[in-house]
């Protein structure tokens, strides 16, 4: 955002929060502060955006309301059942607003609401329903407010971005998919350009998931075919995995002569381009004369014969996903024509074209472990705040019920955001507002006064900060200032006041070792341990290849593809915390290729699962099954080990052992196909090529891993140290 | 040694010297920890928060006992 347009953002944002303190006043409301809270809140840089967190919180105001008055009905004079009931209402929301990104501050807002509205007011219950009716109707105000006056002055909106974004994105998949041909064909995997073009393409998405959320709040033709961007985004992120997918087993080609087992591999590429030229097209508004054709790839089964069996592997991997690419590609124009109007949608919309994995993942619902974690931590964190206020009831009171529960939700949401880490920003932000309460507010003796300074202090906090600066501001002086009806100033209690907000961080800082410790390394090392628990289940299940498999093993199946996949994301997050500064050792670099290590091996896991299973009535694998078992063991064995310790298997032995196994493997299939001579059909040679091509990946994927995890230095990771 | 908790004022205001010696403790075994962790010595701890809180209470008493009655 250009100076300009952040002064005048600065300027509304202070206009609106005035104004609603003004209004509020006005009528004689209940805490004029809440109608500010939701001012300070829903400012965003575009108005759709602003639109959106506006209407989420008013949603998500009226759930927790309800909540705490069913909690405070049912548990009127019971101390211990109302705890229980409000730490199961925390511990429901808290689990919904980390798991569900979509609507993931509706959540938040019905978690802390509850927490205000159960304590509005600790003399009686009286008022509360009262309370209740304030809240809502002064965040309404607040929305109503802020939204008007982003519509009518200097309004910023997001019409139009979201076809910008679409472009982009099309351009960023066709700028991959360049990449992956150049790797291919000119034998140069060109890692670097990939990964660089690749973390372009995932900004892309979230950028453009951001801008649809936004553009559908504000225009209504965007809104309506909100579906069908939807989808374009699921068939982009789809694509992207692919790709990934695809490009990460480049590796096992680099023997192969691809142009002469595709022959049509130019036409195939070709496609693929013109399927993207004409996606971008049809999104620009104009139709192409000739829409494309589809996409097919062929293979050359003579060049196919005289690969040795694992090269014929790799390419049997190979064609499966480009395959998937250029249907995604095809799926991708369709969705575009669709969203133009070109194509008339013919009722329920076509599955999508995902993973096998996920497909299966998704017939059970699943929880995340970490986000199971991060809801019982805010639970706890509320419950034992709630104990420390009525058995010692220290400065802050009620605040270490209602106001440590609200910073958990916080905490939960970015974990790698340290409470230690927000103490000084808090205490000086609030040093700085108590001054102002005792030196400045004493003297102003009109709204004039007092909405100048709120003006001030708000375009002041707008303008120059920006994220949770800007938030811990805001709290500063909405809580410090505490502008009432009936304004009473009492320094003792202001004092206090800043004593629990610091004491309230220290107090989240301990609460966060309650379920282990928050040092990003070791957060890192136990995501690492789930990763190959999980990734070691799952092959022992393949090995089992059960006919029939109970409910709760396929559940667990289930359980463990979710934490495979979505564990690369978290250690990238995690990882990115490590501080350089304390393990000089081991540089950003090294520890992303580790997680790049994992990422792949995740790919290969996947392309391994669904490639089909060992069937003994098949004669390759009747033949073959006890080397293969053999092998298989020997990769699940691995995995057991590294989830234990991640450096018990040296790349060095490991290597020797793959490249062992790997030529006596070739020799008993070259055995066993001269004694099948032509009983082995097309299928069933495809079935068990791609069958041992996704063993030959996971143990290449597996040794790419081990040699990056010999760079880091994981003894210094496991000690002992002050955070 | 006298016992009478003291007193601190900043501006006319009382301040309890519990918390003050709180405070300092708290202070002290964060500098502690940080000589500790740079020394590398803290790998020998088991379980370096816990010992963060006592180093603070042993400090907080310590003050309490020599510098600032509470």
């Amino acid at each position: 955002m250009d100076k300009v347009t952040a002064f005048k953002e600065a300027i509304k944002t202070g206009l609106a929060f005035a104004s609603v303190f003004g209004i509020a006043m006005q009528f004689g409301w209940m805490n004029p502060y809440w109608a500010g809270w939701a001012v300070a809140v829903i400012a965003m840089t575009t108005t759709g955006a602003s639109i959106r967190k506006g209407v989420l919180r008013i949603v998500g105001t009226i759930p927790g309301c309800l909540a705490a008055l069913a909690i405070h009905a049912l548990a009127p004079q019971d101390r211990w059942l109302f705890l229980l009931l409000t730490c199961i209402w925390v511990f429901f929301t808290s689990y919904l607003m980390v798991s569900r990104k979509k609507d993931s501050y509706l959540w938040v807002m019905a978690c802390y609401v509850c927490l205000i509205i159960l304590l509005s007011d600790l003399e009686s219950s009286e008022n509360m329903f009262e309370s209740a009716v304030f809240r809502t109707v002064e965040t309404v105000m607040g929305v109503v407010v802020y939204t008007l006056i982003s519509v009518f002055l200097w309004p910023q909106s997001s019409r139009g971005v979201i076809r910008k974004s679409s472009a982009a994105l099309v351009e960023g998949l066709n700028d991959i998919v360049h990449s992956c041909r150049d790797g291919l064909l000119d034998r140069q995997l060109f890692v670097e350009s990939f990964k660089g073009v690749q973390s372009k393409t995932v900004r892309q998405l979230a950028q453009f998931e951001q801008f649809l959320q936004a553009e559908g709040s504000e225009s209504h033709e965007v809104s309506e075919v909100s579906h069908l961007w939807e989808r374009f985004h699921g068939l982009a992120t789809a694509l992207l995995e692919t790709a990934g997918r695809w490009h990460s087993g480049f590796a096992e080609l680099i023997r192969v002569d691809v142009q002469a087992v595709f022959p049509n591999l130019p036409a195939y590429f070709a496609g693929l381009d013109a399927n993207f030229a004409a996606v971008s097209q049809v999104l620009a508004g104009r139709l192409p004369e000739d829409l494309p054709r589809p996409v097919s790839l062929a293979n050359d089964p003579v060049a196919l014969e005289r690969l040795t069996p694992f090269d014929r592997a790799a390419v049997e991997v190979a064609r499966q996903e480009m395959s998937r690419l250029a249907l995604l590609t095809a799926e991708l124009l369709e969705c575009a024509l669709e969203l133009e109007g070109r194509v008339e949608t013919a009722g329920e919309p076509e599955p999508m074209l995902v993973s096998g994995v996920r497909d299966r993942a998704a017939t059970f619902p699943v929880p995340d472990w970490d986000h199971l974690r991060s809801a019982a931590f805010v639970a706890a964190t509320t419950g034992v705040g709630f104990l420390i206020w009525i058995l010692f009831d220290p400065p802050g009171h009620s605040g270490w019920f209602q106001f440590s529960g609200t910073i958990a939700l916080l905490v939960a949401l970015v974990p790698q955001l340290r409470a230690s880490k927000l103490i000084g920003p808090v205490a000086v932000t609030s040093a700085v507002c108590l001054a102002i309460y005792v030196f400045v507010m004493p003297r102003l003796s009109t709204f004039l006064g007092l909405g100048s300074l709120l003006f001030i202090t708000m375009f002041l906090n707008c303008y120059f900060l920006s994220g949770m600066a800007r938030f811990f501001t805001s709290m500063a002086i909405l809580n410090i200032l505490q502008i009432q009806n009936h304004q009473v100033y009492s320094f003792v209690a202001m004092a206090n006041a800043y004593i629990f907000f610091v004491m309230v961080f220290a107090y989240l800082f301990v609460m966060s070792y309650l379920l282990s410790s928050p040092r990003p390394e070791k957060a890192f090392l136990r995501l690492l341990h789930r990763f190959f628990r999980s990734a070691e289940f799952l092959m022992a299940r393949k090995a089992a290849n059960p006919v029939h498999e109970s409910v709760v093993n396929r559940w667990l199946a289930a359980f463990h593809e979710h934490q495979l996949s979505s564990l690369p994301a978290k250690l990238a997050a995690w990882g990115g915390s490590i501080d350089q500064k304390r393990f000089p050792d081991n540089t950003p670099e090294q520890i992303e290729a580790l997680v790049t290590g994992t990422q792949v091996l995740v790919y290969r896991i996947e392309q391994f699962l669904q490639a089909g299973a060992v069937r003994q009535t098949e004669h390759l694998a009747r033949e073959l099954h006890d080397d293969i078992m053999t092998w298989h063991v020997g990769i699940r064995d691995t995995f057991g080990r590294w989830a234990g310790n991640p450096e018990s298997e040296p790349a060095a032995a490991l290597a020797q052992r793959l490249e062992a196994g790997l030529t006596r493997l070739e020799g008993r299939i070259k055995e066993a196909l001269n004694r099948a001579g032509g009983d082995v059909s097309r299928e069933e040679g495809e079935n068990f090529f791609r069958l041992l091509g996704g063993y030959r990946g996971v143990s290449e994927a597996a040794l790419a891993y081990a040699q990056t995890a010999e760079r880091i230095h994981w003894a210094r990771w496991r000690e002992e140290r002050f955070s | 040694m006298s016992h009478i908790p003291s007193e601190f004022t900043v501006g006319g205001i009382y301040l309890p010297p519990s918390l003050v010696a709180g405070c300092l403790g708290v202070l002290l075994a964060y500098w502690t920890s940080r000589a500790l962790n740079r020394r590398r010595l803290s790998r020998n701890l088991f379980y370096p928060p816990l010992v963060f809180v006592a180093f603070a209470l042993l400090y907080t008493v310590i003050i309490g006992y020599l510098l600032i009655p509470f």
